[in-house]
């Protein structure tokens, strides 16, 4: 999808800079635009993979002084990933590596699709239907998700069963909404193959009814567990949730399958959209928009290595963008975007530590 | 662009042109014949009928799950005598293309077992999986997906354990330009009951064919090359001599225009009548259409006798 919506036009960016609707290459800043620019946002939204470090190896060089700048300019950084595979717990202390930065200090640090989805499910400080006690969001203060959803509609998905086909569910274990949300495995065990008709069967339609179907990253995604999310949707009443919607994910030197492919498989069998709690879902971008209420749009910064996920997101709500290249979009990606395209960055870095490189 | 005509309300003259108009079959089983677990009643009478006609039939499924040797034994149940090379279905089809394009090399393949042993026993040289579970890490998925294993075509059929890890390595695969991609059942949605669908294998297929940008091969109905072998290995040169018969607009209907047959829709499988008659795609929309195959025992059953008269 991402490659697709590339390939439109060839207009090289480095040479046609002087156009307003290139992207300006922050490593040429002068001194004095580096500052106008430092200074014209209060809020950034950061992505992780591909941005901070790789996603099989270690933090990018400079990635980490960059933050640390950033605080040390007093913004509100918060970082937006569509990595649920690592939980908050394992972000924070990949953070806790590099000394320079303080992001466990930071009241709201990091949001992963699981902990959207967790909070979709059940505001921060709804009663518990089930008995399982007040509960708050760790952030407490700033996320009212109900507006999303009526509120019937939230409770019934937390205090029914909700059924995840993702590894989110772990994330929902630790977060303690267990309890309360409770994952329910499909009809076929894990890896367990099926071999006559009567076992496909029972895979997608044995078990109980759920409440809410939720599609992220899940390793082990089988063909029976999105028939049986086909079959569960058909009741109008169960939610369907999706995680990161990517079309492709850049892996080492290439691209493999995202999950958006499958959640399209889903919502083209059944008719149906789903509310996308990652990159570049619209219910996402309503959230982060109350994560800065009163602060307006074009004080805000989103930086990412995506076009499609995290650019052409970021500008749908009228953030500065900020595009690096250590990550899902190359040079050459960027060259095939016509001028003034959706998807076009204001700024454009080679990597993340550019932001506080020495100007010219 | 004619509207569907209903084969019990065609005239009696009507009805011995539209018998006379077609020398060969092409039936669909699944829908037309069987569903899941039930028959369609009486459905064998109608194509004994065909055969006392003088009409030569060739079944013509997309499901390569039940084998050429069972649906022969189920058909001798119904007092139907069949021979298996009457037979096509995308496990079959695809060793007759092979061939024809003198294919080597290693084939990675997500399908049946049933579909596996057609192109083992055909000699063809299968991998398959990862078939285990995949621990949450981006380090155990590395070694399931990244193969150097010099793949020249990548299959894709009913695979009751189709996983995501099986379609990222496909899909890996396929960045060699020179690999294949080749597919099997075509339909997005499988009726197994009155208003109940389940995903089907099309759908699954369809991931790999935007992720990779290729044009798949398409062994099933409506692929062309399935057609193109049809017709040659039949020795067809009036394709207007076909009467396709089936239950899906999307496969056997879109099938038959794009070569031309005479189409009938029989309403016993994953069309209603109410869909019928919403469709507005010429290519989708059949000539004939009846509630059953069994209607063509009575329009057959009035015209024979006369024949040989």
């Amino acid at each position: 999808m991402l490659r697709r919506l590339c390939r439109v036009a060839a207009t090289s960016w480095r040479s046609a800079q002087s156009n307003c609707h290139s992207p300006k290459i922050l490593k040429q800043l002068s001194a004095a635009e580096r500052e106008k620019f430092l200074n014209s946002f209060d809020v950034v939204f950061c992505d992780c993979d591909g941005v901070v470090w790789y996603t099989l190896r270690d933090f990018i060089p400079g990635s980490a002084q960059a933050l640390a700048e950033l605080q040390r300019r007093g913004k509100r950084l918060t970082f937006v990933t569509n990595n649920s595979i690592s939980s908050v717990a394992e972000h924070l202390h990949k953070f806790a590596q590099q000394a320079q930065l303080h992001v466990l200090k930071v009241g709201r640090p990091l949001m992963c699709v699981s902990w959207f989805v967790s909070h979709y499910c059940w505001p921060a400080g709804t009663d518990c239907a089930s008995g399982a006690g007040h509960l708050r969001s760790p952030a407490g203060d700033w996320l009212c998700w109900a507006d999303l959803l009526p509120g019937d509609a939230v409770v019934q998905a937390a205090a029914a069963r909700c059924w995840l086909p993702a590894n989110a569910g772990g994330e929902l274990v630790g977060s303690g909404l267990l309890t309360a949300i409770q994952p329910v495995s499909f009809g076929q065990p894990e890896g367990v193959i099926i071999r006559s008709l009567a076992e496909l069967r029972e895979a997608i339609f044995g078990g109980e009814p759920v409440a809410a179907v939720i599609i992220d990253v899940d390793f082990n995604l089988t063909a029976t567990k999105l028939m049986r999310a086909h079959i569960q949707l058909q009741n109008p009443n169960c939610l369907f949730l999706a995680g990161a919607a990517d079309a492709l994910i850049p892996f080492g030197d290439r691209d493999i399958i995202g999950p958006g492919p499958f959640i399209d498989v889903v919502a083209q069998s059944t008719g149906r959209q789903p509310t996308v709690l990652g990159k570049p879902g619209e219910a996402l971008r309503q959230l982060l928009r109350q994560h800065h209420a009163h602060i307006p749009a074009n004080r805000v910064l989103f930086i990412g290595d995506s076009l499609a996920s995290d650019i052409g997101f970021a500008r749908a709500s009228g953030y500065q963008t900020l595009l690096v290249l250590t990550g899902g979009s190359s040079e050459a990606d960027l060259a095939k975007l016509p001028a003034g395209h959706a998807q076009m960055p204001d700024y454009v870095a080679d990597c993340l530590g550019d932001l506080c490189a020495k100007p010219h | 662009m004619s509207t569907p005509q209903h084969i019990l309300q065609l005239s009696a003259e009507q009805r011995r042109q539209f018998v006379d108009s077609f020398d060969w079959v092409f039936s669909d089983i699944d829908g037309v014949i069987y569903n899941l677990d039930t028959e369609v009643p009486n459905a064998s009478q109608a194509y004994a009928a065909l055969e006392r006609a003088g009409k030569r039939l060739t079944y013509v499924t997309n499901n390569s799950v039940r084998t050429s040797e069972k649906t022969v034994r189920r058909f001798a149940k119904s007092n139907l005598q069949v021979a298996p090379q009457q037979i096509w279905h995308p496990a079959q089809t695809l060793v007759y293309y092979l061939r024809s394009i003198k294919f080597e090399g290693l084939i990675y393949i997500m399908a049946s077992p049933q579909f596996k042993a057609v192109l083992q026993e055909a000699g063809f040289q299968l991998l398959d999986g990862p078939n285990h579970f995949i621990e949450d890490n981006y380090e155990d998925l590395a070694r399931n997906i990244f193969d150097k294993q010099p793949v020249r075509a990548v299959v894709i059929d009913v695979d009751f354990n189709l996983t995501s890890s099986k379609l990222l390595r496909a899909h890996l695969y396929l960045r060699q330009p020179d690999c294949l991609l080749i597919t099997g059942a075509t339909d997005r949605l499988l009726p197994v009951g009155k208003g109940l669908n389940i995903i089907g294998p099309g759908a699954f297929a369809s991931i790999l064919v935007e992720a990779s940008g290729k044009q798949p091969i398409v062994m099933g109905k409506p692929g062309r090359a399935l057609g193109d072998m049809l017709l040659q290995q039949h020795n067809i040169s009036d394709p207007r001599r076909v009467l396709m018969i089936g239950d899906m607009l999307a496969q056997d209907v879109r099938f038959g225009r794009m070569f031309g047959f005479q189409t009938l829709l029989v309403l016993t499988g994953g069309c209603t009548h109410d869909q019928l008659l919403a469709e507005t795609d010429p290519e989708l929309l059949p000539d004939y259409y009846a509630d059953s195959v069994f209607d063509l025992v009575s329009v057959l059953a009035e015209l024979v006798p006369k024949a040989h008269g």
